[in-house]
């Protein structure tokens, strides 16, 4: 009996294991006689980070749906015909590979695309290690590779000659934290000791490495830089150092699994410095504030986006609009980059006229999309020679009221910044 | 001088903590041998399970204890009865491997069914500071500090008063000579797993307001569970809480004055020195 | 096996080829990948497997091996041809420094330890900023598709690479498997202190071990950096690694040369396809599908994925016990032989004393054990023979007092070490490894005096060991049951097999624990003949028992303890008279 069993478990896994091959080979040969365009995107779609990467799926795929269907009132560009005009009106066509937020797999999945399903460009991959990787498959094989929400400023100095990035880096972010802190003492607030509290990865720790570099340049006394392993059963030893070195600012790079955390433990200590301004990671994600309520309230955070800037710009509430209700949410700045990265990507490939890899290279190395055709507060899309956009920058946002505001550059702050951010007990 | 007092004060709470999460390991272990290294993934779901109750019945975490407790009683009495039951002739390493490939099917059968989001409220039960020889501590790691304590306490007098509590100490002693004797060892050996599942799932309930909820929480504690274990004395309830309260100082206390990035780093490195040189746990006695 | 062998051979040489007919890369990577991961797993194999000590660091190894690589090359572009040699020499160094003082421990400790000592190794790195600390580590690109540096843009050199090292792993188990290592470790995994009893240093073979895996798994990490070319503590030293390489041999089957080999092929393979499959969907759906596999295999089959392929054939034990032998009742006759004429001593415990807690288990104990005799102990339950025994073989520390074996102190001794100055031991329950054929077992008792590791590994039996092994099953009639896994032997059966463990390699002095007990009367008369004969060959013998028509009969001379001390000595017919004997032993 046990016999029998064991033939027919190896008959079975053998026949299914055919199939599988089998299918994989059918999917391809389907790919080849499509009149789409195959783009390849690798996110991480399971995994620790997978409900940031599901956010970013639908930021990718409006953008697309955007390009395929007309949108006559959008000043996107390719918005208003249906597909890519110069190609024929042929239109794009997302493949997704899932990264699981991990540097080999990634690089496996942009592979996989590459070869398998024949993509003509990628687009990826959140985390900067994985970007790392999974760009290094493209430039072997000569694919533009766009890479528009990445933040380690490494990527773009490595001279890869088909990899673009759209959005900025942390030292264009980082910046912001400080100049934000000079207008504030130019307003007659005194800041001088700064500390860094990051969890202790790739993303973590470069935030906190371009922290230090800052703080020495604009003379800023760094009292604290506690990095820890995330999840971490207790924060209480940081803070308690924390406290103790009083800094005016912490910067924080800190996904949304410590948040909570983070502020429960400053709520703990009643403690809470003049500002806590954070590397987007969690403040940005909507669930934050459904977790912390009014507790997260006045964390500072830098953002290449706000909803807000939709006030002063309608075309980013009228995309807004459209995003949440096919999606039921609103954007946050993580799907409003990937959004406007996948449409830079498009404006290429219909500015290349083909698909030809090194015609894409060329016609993104061209790219000019002024300011107004996107939903970002930058003055345009244009790469410098490393592939970085000269134009991405960032701005700052203050939770208040339950809402992300735009607060800082003063010009265009949609509300006040709360500076200092109140103690707990006045809040 | 007022750092390391907070930072004491934090760290014996911290470590109650600690002691409450360990107590189910350290019972297993010293009941019957059983290394469980899935015990982590148990307060995990404990965690859950609050915040379901939370989020869909907008039942309160203080009052999710007699629902949550008894429930997770049943959980490790049915991970007796469907797993742990077929290891007890097992050698040792049979054992650990089981538990460990419960550990995985624990931790991804969460990420499938409640997927990787972070959870977590605020709304529930607000978590207020509450003044400990003026060192401000969240309610919600008090309230599972005394109730550690008191979980120690009813647990020794369980273990020493009730014949019931004999029994159990008597099958963890000699398993054939309590056969003998009449005692029913695999019901003794299916409560002590409902014990230690339940006293688990008592941590995760009372710290659901202080902590969030995701599939990979365990992490955080597993080791400092085991590491709670083995510096009490393996197999000793009390070593749990000496070796807890221990784990607590000297995270918190080394951590705070020293360097707090390389506070887990004490914490291991004080683990893999009393392994080395007291395995007998802080308790317990020299073989 | 000479089948799987050449199975193994085949396959090894398919896949060599297989780059050539399928130009896929998904799948090349998904197999480079099966093979690193596959070769952690053997190289766990090899410790966690064979030899039963469980770790969940390998990730450390995994993690130097690419570190050294990554950071010889980045700092000072030295070839990882060269740099991965020195990877697994430092993972060797840190593979011992953490093997030396853990393995005295029980096992679940030396879990928790590497448990503990991965976490240690990996913070450290994380915050070294000479390795990039948190931020990682980037391979310079520029030595791309140069082989000299082990770095190309296509995958099926890294494939041919990753290739090769599976098999060399696959090779250096197999190796292990078929010689005289490979029986010690899997004996080590079963009852660690019986085969130290018979004179093996289980500790050096530890380590040996874990040596010999650290380098393979350093190794593993070397290519698998050079294939990522970008590594920082979270991929190359993150728990992931230890895990994987768990499972992969756990699911495949351990202690087998073979289930890594298949459970890296399944388990890679199905994680990665699953992937492409399910894309987002597939949650983590494989690693609930290990989980679920692992426990199975823990409950059902622990073969693991080779259990569904080879099962044990299934022989019939002769009900027989001892065949051959004429029975002989141990009263019948004059069977004594004669006593020694003045021998020399070969054992004397002078002034010895144990006490546990408030037990004063021996006091005072005085004894000579002369050369040639025959001595029995007896005495009550609890007088204190068994301890005097773990006193003298060294697994008890005596509170005080001297013991000498053939006039050399060992006391202090580790039990290997005193069992090398020609000493050996039975236990009172028998203590066999059970998964180990009779034939194993008895071979795990041959001399290890002078012999060095590398002979161990590579060399089978020695002839001398094989006739007398051979000469021993057939006069104690387990001849033809020697290919048995000793568990399933009858229990008289294992009392003989575990007497000729015992003299196999003629020690001086053997001391026996209750060897008749348990035993059907007529087993007892020919333990009895074995032993005058063994004894007659000029094996003194020193045996505690219970059945006194046994030791009557058999033994020279008696030594009678109670309370921890030694009351009498004397000649049978002596201690048979003695009021004192006769009051403290039969109660009259």
């Amino acid at each position: 009996m046990k016999s029998i069993s064991r033939r027919k478990f190896l008959q079975y896994s053998g026949a299914g294991l055919g199939t599988l091959l089998l299918g994989n080979r059918l999917t391809g040969l389907a790919a080849a006689q499509e009149p789409t365009v195959p783009i390849g995107a690798v996110y991480p779609l399971s995994g620790a980070l997978a409900r940031i990467g599901a956010a970013i799926r639908n930021g990718i795929e409006l953008a697309a749906e955007i390009v395929n269907t007309p949108y006559p009132d959008l000043t996107l560009p390719l918005a208003a015909a249906s597909g890519l005009p110069r190609l024929g009106n042929r239109k794009i066509r997302l493949i997704w590979g899932d990264s699981r937020g991990d540097p080999a797999t990634g690089r496996a999945e942009a592979e996989r695309l590459i070869e398998r399903e024949r993509v003509v460009a990628l687009i990826g991959s959140y985390q900067s290690a994985v970007t790392a990787t999974a760009s290094l498959a493209a430039e072997a094989k000569g694919i533009p590779f766009l890479n528009p929400e990445s933040s380690s400023p490494r990527l773009t100095e490595r001279g890869f000659k088909w990899f673009f990035r759209t959005g900025p880096h942390d030292t264009t972010f980082t910046k912001l934290f400080f100049d934000l802190m000079e207008d504030l003492k130019r307003r007659g607030h005194r800041i001088t000791r700064v500390a860094v509290l990051a969890e202790d990865t790739e993303f973590g720790a470069t935030a906190a490495g371009v922290a230090e570099g800052f703080a020495r340049v604009y003379r800023y006394d760094l009292v604290g830089k506690e990095l820890y392993t995330s999840p971490p059963a207790s924060l209480t030893a940081e803070f308690l150092r924390l406290r103790t070195q009083n800094p005016d600012v912490i910067i924080g790079a800190n996904y949304l699994v410590d948040a909570i955390q983070i502020v429960r433990t400053l709520k703990e200590m009643r403690w809470f410095p003049q500002g806590f301004m954070v590397h987007a990671g969690f403040t940005t994600v909507p669930d934050f504030l459904h977790a912390t309520g009014r507790d997260g309230w006045y964390f500072l955070a830098r953002a290449p986006w706000a909803l807000g800037i939709g006030r002063r710009k309608p075309l980013v509430s009228r995309v807004n609009d459209l995003y949440r209700r096919k999606y039921g949410s609103d954007m946050d700045e993580v799907v409003a980059r990937a959004f406007t990265g996948m449409l830079c990507l498009a404006d290429a490939i219909n500015r290349a006229g083909g698909t030809s890899p090194a015609a894409i290279q060329k016609a993104l190395q061209e790219t000019s999309i002024p300011g107004a055709q996107l939903i970002m507060p930058w003055e345009g899309i244009e790469f410098d020679t490393r592939g970085q956009n000269k134009h991405a920058a960032g701005l700052m946002v203050q939770i208040l009221d339950g809402d992300y505001k735009v607060v800082w550059p003063f010009e265009i702050a949609e509300a006040p910044i709360v500076w200092p951010a109140p103690p707990w007990d006045r809040r | 001088m007022d750092l390391f007092f907070h930072a004491a004060v934090n760290g014996v709470v911290l470590g109650l903590v600690y002691a409450l999460v360990a107590l189910g390991l350290s019972f297993i272990w010293g009941v019957m041998d059983v290394v469980n290294l899935a015990h982590a993934e148990y307060l995990m779901l404990a965690l859950y399970a609050t915040y379901w109750l939370w989020a869909l019945g907008r039942v309160d975490p203080a009052l999710a204890v007699p629902v949550v407790v008894p429930l997770f009683f049943l959980l490790g009495w049915l991970t007796y009865r469907l797993l742990v039951r077929h290891l007890l002739r097992a050698p040792l390493a049979t054992q650990i491997f089981a538990t460990f490939g419960l550990l995985f099917f624990l931790r991804y059968s969460a990420f499938a069914a409640f997927g990787p989001n972070v959870r977590g409220t605020l709304e529930a039960a607000p978590p207020a500071s509450l003044s400990v020889l003026g060192v401000p501590i969240a309610a919600p790691k008090l309230a599972a500090a005394v109730v550690s304590l008191a979980a120690f306490g009813a647990l020794a007098l369980f273990l020493r008063r009730t014949k019931t509590g004999r029994a159990l100490q008597a099958v963890a002693q000699n398993r054939d000579v309590a056969l003998a004797l009449g005692i029913p060892a695999e019901g003794m050996y299916a409560l002590a797993w409902g014990i230690a599942i339940a006293s688990v799932a008592l941590a995760g309930v009372l710290l659901f307001p202080f902590y969030q909820v995701s599939p990979t929480i365990g992490d955080a504690f597993l080791l400092i569970a085991f590491a709670s274990v083995v510096l009490g004395g393996f197999g000793r309830v009390d070593g749990a809480l000496v070796g807890g309260i221990c784990i607590g100082m000297v995270e918190n206390v080394l951590g705070t004055l020293l360097l707090p990035t390389f506070k887990l780093l004490f914490v291991f490195a004080v683990f893999v020195l009393i392994l080395l040189v007291r395995p007998e746990g802080l308790v317990g006695e020299p073989q | 096996m000479t089948r799987t062998t050449r199975f193994l051979l085949g396959a090894g040489v398919l896949s060599a080829l297989l780059p050539l007919a399928v130009r896929d890369s998904f799948l090349h990577n998904a197999l480079i990948l099966a093979f690193l991961f596959g070769t952690t797993a053997q190289a766990w194999n090899l410790i966690g497997g064979y030899a039963g000590q469980i770790s969940f660091g390998h990730a450390v190894f995994f993690g130097l091996g690419a570190y050294a690589a990554a950071v010889l090359l980045g700092r000072y572009g030295i070839s990882p041809w060269l740099s991965m040699w020195a990877g697994a020499a430092v993972a060797v160094l840190v593979s011992l420094a953490i093997g030396f003082p853990t393995f005295r421990l029980r096992r679940h400790f030396f879990a928790l330890a590497t448990l503990a000592l991965a976490e240690i190794v990996r913070i450290l790195f994380l915050n070294w900023p000479y390795v990039g600390a948190a931020v990682g580590f980037y391979l310079p690109l520029e030595y791309r598709n140069r082989p000299a540096y082990l770095m190309w843009d296509a995958k099926p050199p890294y494939y041919l690479t990753a290739l090769a090292l599976f098999l060399l792993a696959t090779l250096v188990v197999w190796i292990v498997d078929r010689h005289r290592a490979g029986v010690y470790l899997r004996a080590i995994n079963q009852d660690e202190d019986a085969v130290e009893m018979l004179g093996l240093p289980t500790r050096r073979y530890k380590l040996y071990a874990m040596a010999l895996s650290a380098a393979l798994t350093a190794l593993a990490g070397t290519v698998y950096a050079l294939y990522v070319l970008y590594i920082d503590p979270y991929n190359v030293m993150a728990g992931r690694i230890s895990l994987l390489a768990v499972v992969i041999a756990l699911i495949g089957g351990r202690a087998t040369v073979a289930g890594p080999a298949l459970g890296a092929l399944f388990i890679v393979l199905l994680s990665e396809y699953t992937r492409s499959w399910l894309g987002g969907l597939g949650a983590g759906a494989d690693f609930i599908l290990f989980g679920a596999l692992v426990m199975l295999v823990s409950i059902r089959e622990p073969g693991g994925l080779v259990g569904l392929f080879t099962r044990r054939p299934a022989v019939d034990v002769p009900a027989s016990e001892g065949a051959g032998g004429n029975p002989a009742g141990p009263g019948a006759g004059p069977m004594r032989t004669a006593p020694p004429s003045a021998g020399d001593a070969v054992l004397r415990v002078e002034g010895l004393s144990k006490r546990f807690g408030g037990v004063q288990a021996v006091r005072n104990a005085t004894l000579t054990v002369r050369r040639g005799e025959i001595c029995g102990l007896i005495g009550p339950n609890g007088a204190g023979k068994t301890t005097l025994f773990e006193c003298i073989t060294g697994f008890v520390r005596p509170d005080a007092g001297a013991v000498r074996v053939d006039g050399r102190a060992v006391v202090g001794l580790p039990p290997h070490r005193i069992a090398w100055a020609d000493l050996s031991r039975t236990f009172q329950a028998v203590r066999l490894f059970g998964d180990l054929t009779a034939w194993e077992n008895l071979m795990c008792a041959q001399e290890h005096r002078r012999e060095g590791l590398w002979e161990a590994t590579v060399c089978g039996h020695p002839a001398p060991a094989v006739m007398r092994g051979r000469m021993l099953l057939e006069s104690f009639g387990l001849w033809g049951l020697r290919d048995l896994p000793s568990a399933a032997l009858s229990y008289g059966q294992q009392k003989l097999l575990s007497l000729a463990m015992a003299v196999l390699r003629r020690p001086a002095l053997v001391l026996l624990d209750e060897p008749a007990a348990g035993v059907n009367p007529v087993l007892v008369g020919e333990i009895a003949r074995h032993i005058r004969r063994l004894n007659a060959e000029g094996i003194t013998f020193l045996i505690i028992e219970h059945n006194m028509e046994f030791i009557m009969a058999l033994a020279h001379r008696i030594v009678f303890m109670a309370g921890g001390e030694i009351v009498a000595e004397g000649t049978p017919e002596a201690i048979q008279r003695n009021e004192v004997v006769r009051e403290l032993y039969y109660g009259r």
